[in-house]
């Protein structure tokens, strides 16, 4: 059975804009990938349609039927995870090995108070 | 509730796929290959015909036809250069050409359409009204299929009378039932932050 | 156990389909070619008759011409009549510079009776080319129908404006792979505020663009629908009352009046006093002060109160089919000022803090965060200001 793994350094899953994630990848496969990378995006849930934005990808070279490699990749300014009645954002690395797009995702939260920001209605103020 | 958490949400909807009723998908796909594969889905607004396309579209796919799929918006009456380029470039035997709208078309924009897929193995297309090309199924809605696919959503059943204050349009019944959901008081938030050490 | 990437999923809205271009195209050539044939034309022609010279006609015929047509008759005056100029003699129909026929018979025959046949009458004559002639010369009302075409005009070129930003955006957004933009949010300010300093706002709509989106929106679907209560008219005036016909128009005979009051209250409103709005700095950021400055110009004591808040709302677009809805929920709202008070409702300024637990601005293709100022002047007995003005938000920081 196919296999695909991410974890970070530390097991952290929340960091500041501008921060470096670290952490290792592994994946074990039944058929060969011609390329195997790691991807990092924002993406929407919510009533509106889904808007998607990979902001970086790590290539991972020679990838065989089954490895482990290191990576590390800066997370950007923004957006900022946020959630709010018609729209959620929410960030993730995405492991993705092609053909076959077979792919493992991680969310993790990006802000600068490393928890998720809530922007539900709240009373008029002033 | 917060939009992730909510189960109307629009990437959640979209995985609910077509439930045929009266007949399998064998017998539908029976039904297009005598009717040539050309063809027409026919329904009113939110009725189910997009999401009827795209899963003809993954069985054609699956039966080994090459398919090429153009969605017109409110107001297309004409392709544009992508869509021009989908439908009428390199045509074989092999191709289906899903037509999505094809009632925004005008009428010249239709004719050329007709006159320039012929090399295709096959043209489907959703229309509102029957006419355009022969009619393989009227997608209608049911106070059932709605309940139905709200508890797939894993919500209670909607109220009996939601489909029909919306008029059997199972896409605007849905949206409401998220903004119902959305008024609701919020869930817990995700799995607690694991910042990375200092 | 595996699942599907994200990542391979297509962002962005489809290329926009279909022919906005040239169907504006055509509405703006067609105005140009009508508006030169039914205003410059004639107006080119007025112009240069103002330098010909006067001589005296001989009327051989004259009447009131009928042209019959299934939307109601109309017609224009006919008038034929021979001259003398550098002794040769000439034979000219030309009437007026306005070669269309309309409706009112009762005008035109009031003006084909000053020209009896025999009648001998003064005529214009171009010294220049002495075969063109014009008995009357002067300006009626019919001129400003050749005004009418401007609507396609200024429909079709902002159309086109309009269709060729829309393909610019599409392209942009087309790419093989959807890297996310260099903007981190999807939004950038302005030049001038994002190096911090001040910021005029403007509208996103000025009260002239709205009148003219009215004026269009109540020109076409009143001329729509005016064709069928004409047709509904001529029933019962013939005594054939259609009541189905009837009762099916009442909706779209109200829609018809709404709009023309919303034309006629946003006319009012381009009489209300202008608003100057300065924002310092000209981009917030979360948890930051900032300061708005405001001029009332015109009559500002008209305005019995002003009232500006800071706004934050969620935008989300779904599209499926061919249905495109687009929800708006708001989230923050902030006071910046509620005032009644005649001096500083004329000239003003207020500090105001953007809420550091919020969001910042936000572009996608079909969600955003907005932030808005949202101003009301108050102006008793008369239609109130009601404007928006887009800000953007940046995250606390140095970013």
């Amino acid at each position: 059975m196919e296999n695909l793994g991410i974890e970070t350094q530390y097991g952290a899953n929340a960091f500041l804009p501008g921060e470096m994630v670290e952490g290792t990848v592994s994946w074990q496969l039944d058929l060969p990938a011609e390329t195997v990378e790691l991807r990092l995006l924002w993406y929407t849930q919510g009533k509106g349609d889904q808007d998607i934005g990979v902001v970086s990808t790590v290539p991972f070279a020679n990838p065989g039927l089954a490895d482990r490699r290191a990576f590390r990749v800066r997370i950007p300014e923004g957006p900022y995870s946020f959630s709010g009645k018609l729209i959620s954002l929410l960030w993730a690395l995405e492991l993705v090995a092609e053909p076959g797009s077979r792919a493992s995702r991680l969310e993790i939260t990006v802000s600068p108070t490393r928890q998720e920001i809530l922007i539900t209605p709240r009373p008029p103020v002033g | 509730m917060l939009a992730r958490d909510n189960p109307f949400a629009v990437q959640r909807v979209l995985e609910i796929r077509y439930r045929l009723s009266g007949l399998t998908w064998e017998e539908l796909l029976e039904r297009l290959a005598a009717l040539r594969f050309r063809a027409a889905l026919v329904g009113p607004h939110g009725h189910g015909k997009t999401t009827l396309l795209e899963d003809l579209g993954n069985r054609l796919a699956a039966q080994g036809f090459r398919v090429r799929a153009v969605t017109l918006h409110e107001g297309d009456r004409r392709l544009d250069a992508a869509g021009r380029r989908a439908f009428f470039h390199g045509l074989a035997a092999s191709d289906v050409l899903l037509l999505d709208g094809a009632e925004q078309l005008a009428r010249l924009a239709w004719m050329e359409v007709r006159a320039r897929t012929r090399a295709a193995g096959g043209l489907v297309i959703t229309c509102h009204r029957p006419g355009l090309l022969p009619t393989l199924y009227e997608c209608r809605t049911t106070p059932e299929l709605l309940a139905g696919i709200v508890r797939d959503l894993g919500e209670e059943p909607p109220p009996k009378d939601l489909l029909a204050r919306h008029g059997g349009n199972v896409r605007n019944a849905l949206r409401e039932m998220y903004d119902t959901c959305a008024d609701r008081p919020a869930l817990r938030s995700l799995a607690s932050p694991q910042p990375l050490p200092e | 156990m595996p699942t599907q990437p994200l990542s391979n999923r297509r962002s962005g809205s489809q290329q926009p389909t279909g022919c906005l271009l040239l169907f504006f195209s055509l509405f703006f050539f067609a105005g140009c070619f009508v508006f030169y044939v039914a205003l410059l034309r004639p107006a080119r022609e007025y112009l240069a008759s103002r330098s010909w010279q006067e001589t005296t006609c001989t009327v051989l015929e004259s009447r009131v011409a009928e042209h019959p047509d299934s939307d109601g008759d109309t017609y224009s005056i006919e008038v034929v009549y021979t001259y003398s100029f550098g002794g040769r003699g000439y034979r000219s129909d030309r009437f007026g510079f306005l070669k269309a026929s309309s409706s009112g018979y009762d005008g035109k025959a009031r003006k084909v009776a000053r020209y009896p046949p025999g009648s001998r009458v003064p005529c214009w004559v171009d010294p220049l080319h002495p075969e063109q002639a014009v008995l009357d010369r002067e300006l009626s009302w019919e001129w400003l129908l050749g005004l009418l075409p401007l609507v396609f005009i200024v429909v079709g070129g902002g159309g086109m404006a309009w269709a060729v930003r829309l393909r610019r955006e599409a392209k942009a957004r087309a790419a093989a792979f959807p890297l996310a933009s260099a903007a981190p949010f999807g939004v950038e300010p302005p030049a001038a505020a994002a190096a911090g300093g001040p910021l005029e706002l403007r509208p996103d709509l000025s009260p002239g663009g709205k009148l003219v989106g009215l004026i269009f929106l109540s020109l076409f679907w009143n001329g729509i629908v005016s064709v069928f209560v004409f047709q509904l008219v001529k029933t019962w005036r013939a005594g054939q009352p259609n009541g189905c016909m009837a009762v099916f128009l009442i909706p779209f005979v109200l829609v018809g009046v709404a709009m023309v009051l919303g034309t006629l209250r946003q006319f009012l409103v381009l009489f209300n006093p202008r608003l100057r709005l300065t924002l310092d700095p000209g981009a917030l950021r979360l948890g930051e002060t900032a300061y708005l400055r405001w001029s009332l110009a015109g009559r500002a004591s008209r305005v019995r109160r002003l009232s500006i808040v800071l706004q934050g709302r969620e935008e989300a677009q779904y599209r499926r089919g061919t249905d495109t809805h687009t929800d708006r929920e708001i989230f923050a709202t902030l006071t910046v000022t509620d005032t009644g008070e005649p001096f500083t409702i004329a000239n003003g300024s207020a500090s105001f803090g953007v809420p550091a637990d919020s969001v910042p601005s936000f572009k996608a293709d079909h969600n955003k965060i907005v932030w808005s100022l949202k101003v009301t002047c108050d102006i008793p007995g008369w239609p109130d200001s009601e404007e928006e003005y887009e800000v953007v938000v940046r995250p606390a920081g140095a970013f």
